[in-house]
């Protein structure tokens, strides 16, 4: 399990992450989503142990992750900047982090440079962004670590090699229980493979919860009421967003699904109707509560 | 990664994806080892044998080659290591400039000190064995070619150990800016900086006492630590004394020893510094951002200081305060630019630029009110347990005589007497004549060095400008005559050291025909005989003879000292040469012994000797207000009557007697006439007058 106290990283007088605290259980899948500048790569950086944090603490297994080369053994950070040396082909890049990676899987690189139809011997710097991203999704998979930590990995795959990572992913979750942390701004993506998020925002955590309970837990319902926006009746219900199209008013409430509907039945709308709400939904209505309003970006 | 064989697996990896390094390497020390090696063999058989004979080509070649071209003193060698230890060190551990490179490198499961011996060791691994191969590969083509009899085993791995020392050395202060560093042009800067910091900072030291204070001498010690702790220096100048055996053992050793602290100094320090080192850093100008401010004020400071220097000695004093303001401002600035990357920011902390401007300008006028007393200073006499001197007694003579001394004087009587010397100079700081910026020795003054040993092994050293007056000649006149001041003075017979004497020649000089050497003794035997006798009657001369006895003729000693003789407490030569060593009359047993090993007589000037007397008469100060061209400033009368002549030789001194004699030998003054002998060999030589035997009417007369 990795567990965050209080972590807390300064660059200069600018406080990037903000006493975070979240824990990440073993074989999960957890997605880190957060605004623009909300220290998501810095707290990345922090679990793989690349960044100390300046207070607090990252500890993976009960072990503190900084300088702890055994731990560092068992993760794997796939940056959304990647470093690759100069003139390096696949190969070279495998048999390098072979020597980081004693574990690492030579017959599975094999496996799976042919099925993404990849040229070993090719220089990287002559891949597209893309086939960068899916060499080092390769090598991170093939490394045979637990700990996977991925900074907008997903960004700049094809829907083919999008699908083809999180199918990996899965099967690795599945066969060895390796836990990718994801940091992303797709949310759309994280949905269909995290069953974890962890919202960040202006370098604190907002909330770290399990994706099912907190679409449990929050509601977008849509009604018509014949007559004026029956406020004090909607009183218990915890309105997190509110908009309104002629007669059709959309609200973001929170509560559990018999709670909001009991309370919006006794206001006999003429039309009512709750809708699934997306992992972005969630996503801007939360940083709404806080004073990130997208209409205030967009005006 | 703990495993012996994942360490060299890794170690050769990191080769690998640096093999820039190997291959600048290999084709550097290719070109400047075997290649320039057999050019240069080929070269220089082509200038000896047109000129010299086979054999001579051949040892003159074999020659060259052992102390130039295969030998620490060549300096295509050492440009290559400095080029590719800052190389190395530099392109190894650049990475920590680079996010996405820290990135990779820092998430990789290995420990920061395991990284940091991994890098250090491939920029060795990636230079070091191919100049071993290249210069090995040079030694067999000075071979081939039939000029590596010289080279022994010694030599080449003396060469080979002290390249590998200075790679080291200038290696791990790459490495050291580089980790200092979050850029890598700040990097280059800050291993600039390293590289003199030291020589820098001494230098500015020394500079701004001798500003502060009209009394500062430059302090040996203080360049010595300068220049020994600039590697540069070292490395070209420095390290040709590991290549003579014998004479600088001493020095080489020390020097050996340490860059060898240095090295591991730096080592140790960069490898807590990269353990340390945060990883965010990369992009940002300085890595530990506890070191912008002292550095800054440092350079800020050092810079102003610098300007100050340039500004007053193109325009003068008064352009010091102008140097050191725009010093501090426009360093200030440029710092601040580096720091932040941004030329918005030159202005950014302008109130660190006051508070600096301040300091600089402060300081330096507080030191320079001299509120710490340097210049009236005076040892507590108890504590002083020698002295040294450097001055100028004139006396009666027509020229000032040096007085200085080899080695310190320790009599009791001469301490009481530099002290009194000193206390005169003391007493004299404040007039106005002397201690003002840009004065200049007038006739009228004098400078004085003093130099103090204390009891507790200390040396305290001033230099004051004296006015030259009574008081201060009868304090030299005291030193003068003293057994000590005889056997300590500088150019004396007793500065020889006969134990460790290979060769001497003494030249005995008549001089009064200024026909010079005329007779040399070369048998050591003899020599040391001379030497011996001169010593001891040199010591009985009184103040009476030395007033007014001329030196019959004077002598000339040319020592070689043995090789193994450690000649640095003397000089940078391996031999001495004391001249004009003068024999007075009353020196019976040196003439005799001049008389026994070369047959000589001291003879006076005759009228036979001469072809003319030339009297050169200058102008008084209102003829040369009167004058309007130089051409009437001076005449010149040339006298040819035998019996004038005659006249005018009659108590004459030739010059090169006058100047060997002691400083207090009284002589008459010729005011605004020179009197010279032309012989008739046409040389010729100024003439002096015992005091009171001039033949003054003679002269008006003439003139």
């Amino acid at each position: 399990m990795i567990c965050s106290t209080n972590a807390t990283k300064y660059f200069d007088s600018l406080c990037a992450v903000d006493h975070v605290s979240a824990e990440i259980q073993t074989g999960s899948v957890f997605g880190l989503i957060g605004s623009n500048g909300a220290g998501k790569s810095t707290f990345l950086r922090m679990l793989a142990g690349i960044l100390k944090p300046d207070e607090g603490s990252i500890t993976i297994d009960d072990e503190e992750i900084f300088e702890n080369v055994p731990l560092k053994n068992r993760c794997f950070y796939i940056s959304d900047e990647q470093f690759f040396f100069s003139g390096i082909t696949p190969l070279d890049l495998q048999k390098h982090y072979s020597l980081y990676y004693p574990q690492f899987n030579k017959e599975r690189y094999k496996h799976l440079m042919n099925a993404f139809e990849l040229d070993e011997k090719r220089k990287i710097s002559t891949f597209s962004k893309g086939m960068k991203k899916q060499v080092s999704v390769i090598m991170g998979l093939c490394s045979g670590a637990e700990y996977l930590f991925c900074d907008e990995t997903f960004d700049g795959l094809d829907p083919v090699a999008r699908q083809a990572v999180k199918s990996l992913f899965a099967q690795d979750i599945a066969e060895r229980g390796i836990t990718p942390i994801i940091a992303s701004h797709n949310l759309r993506e994280l949905e269909d493979i995290c069953d974890h998020i962890g919202l960040l925002h202006r370098g604190g955590i907002l909330f770290s919860r399990d994706l099912d309970d907190m679409k449990l837990g929050i509601h977008k319902v849509q009604i018509i009421w014949d007559k004026t926006f029956p406020e004090t009746s909607l009183s218990g219900l915890d309105i997190m967003h509110k908009d309104r199209r002629g007669s059709l008013y959309t609200l973001t409430v929170r509560g559990t699904r018999e709670e909001v509907q009991n309370i919006i039945s006794q206001t006999q709308p003429t039309f009512f109707e709750m809708l699934p709400l997306s992992l972005e939904e969630i996503f801007i209505s939360e940083t709404e509560v806080i004073g990130y309003d997208i209409k205030s970006l967009l005006l | 990664m703990t495993s012996n064989r994942s360490f060299f697996n890794l170690q050769r990896e990191l080769i690998r994806r640096n093999i820039i390094l190997p291959v600048l390497s290999g084709v550097g020390f290719f070109f400047v080892l075997p290649l320039l090696t057999l050019m240069m063999i080929q070269s220089k058989l082509n200038y000896y044998l047109l000129r010299y004979t086979e054999i001579e080509t051949e040892k003159f070649i074999n020659e060259f080659v052992r102390d130039n071209l295969l030998s620490t003193r060549y300096d295509g060698v050492k440009v290559g290591i400095i080029i590719m230890a800052t190389l190395a060190g530099i392109m190894l551990f650049r990475y920590l400039h680079n996010r996405k490179q820290v990135d990779f490198f820092h998430s990789l499961p290995i420990s920061r000190g395991n990284l940091f011996i991994q890098l250090y060791l491939t920029g060795f691994l990636s230079v070091i064995p191919l100049y071993i191969i290249m210069y090995l590969l040079a030694i067999i083509c000075a071979f081939a070619m039939g000029a590596g009899s010289l080279l022994t085993a010694g030599l080449i791995f003396k060469t080979i150990i002290i390249n590998i020392l200075f790679f080291l050395l200038f290696y791990s202060l790459a490495v050291l800016a580089t980790i200092l560093t979050g850029n890598t042009f700040v990097a280059i800067v800050i291993y600039a900086l390293l590289n003199s910091v030291i020589f820098l900072t001494t230098t500015i030291i020394s500079e701004l006492f001798s500003y502060w204070f009209d009394t500062y001498v430059y302090i040996s010690i203080l360049d010595n630590i300068g220049l020994y702790s600039f590697p540069l220096y070292l490395y070209f100048y420095g390290s040709n004394m590991f290549n003579t055996i014998g004479d600088v053992k001493y020095l080489s050793t020390q020097t050996f020893i340490g860059i060898v602290i240095a090295i591991i100094v730096l080592i140790i320090l960069s490898y807590v510094l990269f353990k340390i080192r945060k990883s965010e850093r990369a992009g940002s100008s300085l890595a530990f951002y506890k070191t912008k401010a002292p550095l800054k004020c440092y350079l800020v400071l050092i810079a102003g200081y610098l300007l100050m220097f340039m500004f007053s000695s193109i325009a003068g004093a008064s352009w010091r305060y102008v140097g050191i303001v725009f010093g501090i401002i426009l360093s200030h600035m440029v710092l601040e630019a580096l720091y932040n990357f941004d030329i918005h920011s030159l202005f950014k902390n302008w109130k660190t630029m006051i508070a600096l401007l301040i300091v600089g300008v402060g300081f330096f006028t507080i030191m320079k009110a001299d509120i710490i007393g340097y210049d009236s200073k005076l040892p507590n006499k108890e504590n002083i347990t020698g002295v040294s001197i450097n001055t100028y007694y004139n006396g009666s003579k027509h020229f000032s005589s040096n007085i200085s001394n080899f080695d310190f004087l320790t009599s009791t009587e001469n301490i009481e007497n530099v002290y009194n010397l000193a206390e005169y100079a003391v007493k004299n700081l404040d007039n106005v004549n002397y201690n003002q910026d840009d004065f200049y020795l007038d006739e009228n003054t004098t400078s004085l060095l003093v130099k103090y040993t204390l009891k507790n092994g200390n040396e305290m050293i001033r230099r004051y400008l004296v006015p030259i007056s009574d008081e201060f000649d009868s304090y030299l006149e005291a030193i003068i005559l003293t057994d000590d001041y005889k056997q300590h003075e500088f150019n004396s017979v007793f500065s020889l050291d006969l134990d460790s004497t290979e060769s001497i020649e003494v030249y005995i000089n008549r001089s009064i025909y200024n026909d010079n050497i005329t007779g040399v003794v070369t048998d050591t035997k003899e020599s040391f005989e001379i030497i011996e006798a001169i010593k001891e009657e040199s010591l009985t001369l009184t103040k009476e003879q030395a007033e007014n006895t001329v030196p019959l003729l004077n002598i000339d000693f040319e020592v070689e000292y043995k090789r193994d003789y450690n000649y640095i407490a003397h000089g940078t030569s391996y031999g001495n040469y004391i001249d004009s060593v003068p024999v007075y009359p009353t020196y019976t047993k040196t003439l005799a012994l001049i008389s026994k090993y070369y047959d000589f007589t001291p003879q006076s000037i005759t009228v036979d000797d001469i072809s003319r007397i030339d009297i050169t008469k200058y102008p008084d100060d209102t003829e040369l207000l009167q004058s309007e061209t130089s051409d009437s400033n001076y005449y010149t009368v040339a006298i040819t009557d035998k019996e004038t002549i005659a006249k005018l030789i009659e108590n004459s001194i030739p010059h090169d007697i006058a100047i060997c004699a002691s400083p207090l030998l009284k002589l008459d003054e010729t005011p605004l006439t020179d009197i010279s002998v032309v012989f008739n060999s046409q040389n010729s030589t100024p003439i002096y007058y015992l005091e009171g035997t001039a033949p003054l009417e003679l002269i008006n007369q003439l003139i």
